[in-house]
């Protein structure tokens, strides 16, 4: 839309953009280190279609955070990658320096794990959103700074509060001035790593509530990095479950989360607590991540599945599908409910807890 | 009822370990592995093993001297004529010539070595010694301690070095104990500060509060959580110091205040200059300077690589 | 607080019995400011609490940063010296001990840390962390320590031969809380604090580490005081918990019954914010829209009666709420 700036109207409007559309397909992202090569990816596929949310979960190391880095292309040097990420059909992957500054700002937007990281601390934070606006858009500084006033108002800040240093702001809040930068150069598509952990659970909830009106509102793109499998419930449209560099399962997130077909995500499930209903058994699922210097042959989970077999030992299971969008990598959908049955009870998963 | 537990990761030593030879073989590892560790890396750096190697000969040389001098510095040699060796250029007989008062430089030089090192290394220990110790203190006790210490290095900090060393060495007489002591004076300031900073950090690690939950005393926290992380920086605080040191016994002695029983490279070079000879007699000036040059700069690029081999935050991938 | 629940705070042998505790932080304190005349700025961490845990017990504790809940754990153990209150250990009073006295009962109480990357010291091997306490305890005999080690590491199911001689920078999350809760028990303490010792792991984990300290509690008899923001997490070991905001209980009460009917507005509101994994449950969001004021805390309702003198009423049998709003 034609750039038309005048002293009175907001100077742009927050959502003058469309969202973004992202197809990953075959992502793998490997290490050289001293031991041999590390698979830290290993054959991802990713769909998020304009103004969807996908929730991205796994346990620490299973290669979630490596995918998102991978998709705004902030590896270190040495990684190797391969596949490709389709940002509105361009391959981010083969982009040219220039080409991928132009993207970072207009169509791919970071919100990290450490707010504090994201500001600096000598600079007001009014300013430090103004100046990246100032920086990337034909704006000038009043119109960026009252565009800057504007996402504070979106984020549930008090405008005042932009003249204010990033240590002057809690926690909950520097998270939310971070959204508000990410959110200040109108991109596509939102990537947020970790929004939440290091909050507890009440700014957790007020952070997340923020990212889900604005995203919806302004129908942006969303990818959401998390361990945390009820916060995907509650913010995204489809989940992808991750394990040891791979996607075990993904789809709508009602249907995933409430009909799991992989017995990872049933896991996933039990291991989380819940406040409301009848307290059940918490039960967190035994075992480690494989080692992905040398990925045993199989399915990966099948050390500490319970219901494995020598076939998953053996044959690498597919993602097949096993409803409307709703892909599993098990070789045994037709046993999901009794599976589902078994795994809610915490015996199915101590019988050999210490594994070898 | 059985317990959900993250089973041991890959298997390292394989499940038939014995516990207790693992526990022993945990007790061996010395408080000096850190040291170790260090100097291992420090030997990968090229330019470290280089600057290694030149002190180690200099270090050598030091403690060898009275025996591989082939004359008494001081003793004023003749010539086979019989009259005094003046200024003689090197030759067979003096490798490195001789002084206007017919004295063999290199006799002289290889002396000068031992005197560079005593300076040095023992001016380093006292300042090591007084800028952990004040340094702890202050920063692990911070309030009053602190505050008398940190005012304390405010004001050793606004003394102007030379002239201040000068005037010391001046009113107390001019001996290699109170160059030592300027050099002291001068320096345990920086160190005090340095290590504060370094324990500053250190002491709000949650181990530390760990530890004391767990009833340690000070002294056991400062030793074994405290103390591992400030050696390294007191360290090279101290080789920076026998760089200082040496430097400011020449200086000392170069413009005359130097212990006129030491026979120091800064004191050749001094005699030297009162001779006249400093743009005549190149065999008595070059060696002493060269020397100067070439120690100074390897403790420096020891220390230099040193502090980048223990700080984390400097070493480069 | 003379006005508090006695009925249900007594018991008959409390480990930790905790009265009227109050530890406030002075700000900006120093010799050059009070030379300076500029008085110091006072913060009301704890403000006045009673508390007793039994053995066997885990006792929660929940409430948001800056409520003070951590503060309090720290205080029971001595890390902070009380302001004024008493604590008492097994009838003995810990309030103002120094010296050999406190070192005794830093071997009975006992703290677990949240951040279990920080609370290792990484230059010690497992066996010299877990080792630490017996050594500052005067134990002094090696092969003596060597059992004891062992025999904590099997306690929390960290097999010792494999996991002796590694470093915590080798370790996981999961196994490094699992390796200080090792170091907590090793001296056979009566009480310990857990200081939100699970927020930092992957949910997938955190459940192993809850169970373990549940059993520990049961198996060894000990006293837990189990601190957490979260308060799904506490429903799940804890039989009592306590609700705490800005310095002081807002209500308590037998676990199950507060999750089920929470009456103040401060403990409905915590209980919003845990986030449902069950898609089909459509949580409503207290604070769907942004709170006004930009503060992180609770609303107003909450504000006004924690100024005044909290006012306890017993809403049902074991369930006990400040100043509620009928």
């Amino acid at each position: 839309m034609p750039a038309q700036p005048t002293a009175t109207a907001s100077a742009a409007p927050i959502s003058d953009r469309p969202p973004v559309s992202l197809r990953v397909s075959g992502l793998r992202v490997g290490y050289r280190v001293e031991q041999g090569h590390l698979r830290a990816v290993d054959g991802v596929d990713l769909e998020v279609n304009p103004g969807e949310s996908l929730g991205l979960v796994g346990e620490s190391g299973c290669g979630k955070s490596t995918v998102g880095k991978a998709i705004l292309r902030l590896l270190p040097e040495d990684a190797r990658v391969e596949g490709r990420v389709l940002l509105d059909g361009d391959d981010v992957l083969r982009m040219s320096a220039r080409q991928l500054r132009q993207i970072r700002w207009t169509k791919l937007a970071l919100v990290t794990q450490s707010a504090m990281n994201a500001l600096d601390p000598v600079y007001r934070i009014g300013d430090q959103i103004a100046e990246s606006i100032v920086a990337h858009e034909d704006l000038d500084r009043r119109q960026a700074w009252r565009r800057a006033e504007e996402l504070f108002t979106l984020v549930g800040i008090p405008q005042e509060r932009l003249r204010d240093y990033p240590h002057q702001f809690s926690g909950g809040m520097r998270q939310r001035a971070v959204i508000a930068m990410a959110l200040s150069l109108n991109a596509g598509l939102l990537l947020a790593d970790e929004p939440t952990t290091a909050l507890d659970s009440i700014m957790q909830d007020q952070v997340l509530a923020q990212i889900q009106r604005l995203q919806r509102e302004l129908s942006r793109s969303m990818i959401l990095v998390t361990h945390d499998i009820a916060v995907v419930a509650e913010t995204c449209e489809k989940v992808a479950v991750m394990y040891a560099g791979r996607i075990t399962e993904s789809g709508p997130t009602a249907a995933v989360l409430a009909t799991p077909y992989h017995p990872y995500t049933m896991g996933l499930r039990n291991a989380f607590p819940t406040i409301d209903g009848d307290r059940r058994e918490l039960i967190s699922i035994p075992g480690n991540l494989p080692n992905l210097l040398d990925p045993p042959t199989g399915c990966r989970f099948a050390s500490r599945c319970p219901f494995s077999t020598d076939h998953c030992r053996e044959v690498d299971p597919p993602l097949i599908e096993v409803g409307p969008g709703h892909l599993s990598a098990c070789h045994y959908p037709d046993q999901a409910a009794a599976f589902r049955d078994r795994a809610a009870q915490r015996s199915t998963w101590t019988t050999d807890p210490g594994g070898g | 009822m059985a317990e959900m537990v993250e089973f041991p990761g890959p298997g390292r030593g394989g499940p038939t370990r014995d516990v207790l030879e693992v526990w022993a073989g945990t007790r061996r590892r010395s408080g000096l592995a850190p040291f170790v560790d260090g100097l291992r890396l420090l030997v990968r750096d090229p330019f470290a093993l280089v600057g290694l190697v030149i002190i180690a000969v200099f270090f050598l040389v030091a403690a060898l001297s009275g025996f591989l001098a082939p004359y008494d510095p001081y003793e004023a040699l003749p010539t086979p004529e019989g009259e005094l060796a003046r200024l003689e250029t090197p030759s067979g007989d003096h490798w490195l010539g001789t002084t206007a008062f017919g004295n063999d430089v290199l006799s002289q030089l290889l002396v000068g070595t031992r005197v560079a090192f005593i300076v040095g290394i023992s001016a380093a220990i006292v300042v090591g010694i007084i800028s952990t110790l004040l340094g702890l203190l202050s920063g692990y006790y911070g309030r009053y301690v602190d505050d008398v210490i940190m005012r304390a290095t405010d004001v050793a900090l606004s003394i102007p070095t030379l002239p201040i060393a000068i005037v010391a060495v001046a009113i107390l007489g001019a001996s290699l104990r109170n160059i030592i002591l300027v050099v002291v004076l001068l320096f345990w300031r920086n160190g005090a500060r340095i290590v504060r900073s370094v324990v500053l950090t250190e002491k709000e690690k949650v181990y530390v509060q760990a530890a004391r939950a767990a009833g340690a005393s000070h002294l056991y926290i400062m030793r074994v959580h405290i103390l591992p992380n400030v050696i390294p920086v007191a360290f090279l605080w101290m080789t920076m110091s026998v760089a200082f040191a040496i430097l400011a016994e020449a200086s000392l002695s170069f413009i005359g205040l130097g212990d006129p029983n030491a026979m120091s490279w800064g004191q050749m070079l001094n005699l030297a200059f009162t001779e006249g000879s400093i743009r005549t007699a190149w065999w008595w000036v070059l060696p002493p300077s060269l020397c100067l040059v070439f120690l100074i700069s390897s403790i420096y690029v020891v220390g230099r690589a040193w502090e980048e081999k223990t700080n984390p935050r400097l070493r480069r991938r | 607080m003379d006005d508090g629940p006695g009925g249900w705070l007594t018991m008959a042998s409390p480990v930790v019995e905790v009265q009227g505790l109050v530890k406030h932080f002075t700000l900006g304190g120093g010799v050059v400011a009070s030379m300076l005349g500029r008085s110091p700025r006072v913060v009301k961490a704890v403000d006045g609490v009673d508390l007793t845990i039994g053995r066997s017990e885990v006792f929660g504790l929940v409430g948001e940063s800056g409520s003070g809940k951590s503060t309090l754990g720290m205080t029971l153990v001595k890390l902070y010296q009380p302001t004024e209150g008493s604590i008492s250990f097994r009838g003995r009073d810990v309030t103002r001990i120094a010296g050999s006295a406190l070192k005794t009962y830093r071997k009975d109480a006992q703290i677990i840390f949240q951040d279990p990357y920080g609370s290792l010291n990484p230059r010690l091997s497992v066996a010299q962390v877990v080792e630490e306490p017996l050594r500052i305890h005067g134990v002094s005999d090696d092969a003596e320590r060597g059992t004891k080690v062992v025999e904590a590491l099997d306690r929390v199911r960290v097999p010792a031969a494999e996991y002796l001689d590694r470093y915590p920078h080798e370790l996981s999350g999961g196994l490094r809380q699992r390796i200080a809760i090792a170091r907590a028990i090793v001296l056979e303490p009566e009480f310990i604090v857990a200081d939100e010792p699970v927020s930092m792991l992957d949910v997938s984990i955190q459940a192993g580490i809850l169970e373990l300290l549940e059993r520990l509690s049961r198996e060894l008899g000990l006293a837990v005081l189990y601190v957490s923001h979260d308060i799904a997490t506490v429903r799940y070991i804890c039989d009592r918990v306590a609700v705490m905001y800005l310095g002081r209980f807002v209500e308590y009460g037998d676990t199950e019954t507060v999750i089920a009917r929470p009456g103040h507005p401060y403990t409905k509101r915590l209980m919003a914010a845990v986030p449902s994994v069950d898609p089909a449950s459509q949580r409503t969001r207290v604070d769907a829209h942004p709170d006004p004021s930009g503060s992180d805390t609770a609303g107003a309702a909450t504000e006004t009666c924690t100024h005044e003198e909290p006012h306890w009423e017993e809403v049902e049998p074991e369930h006990y709420v400040a100043c509620p709003l009928h």
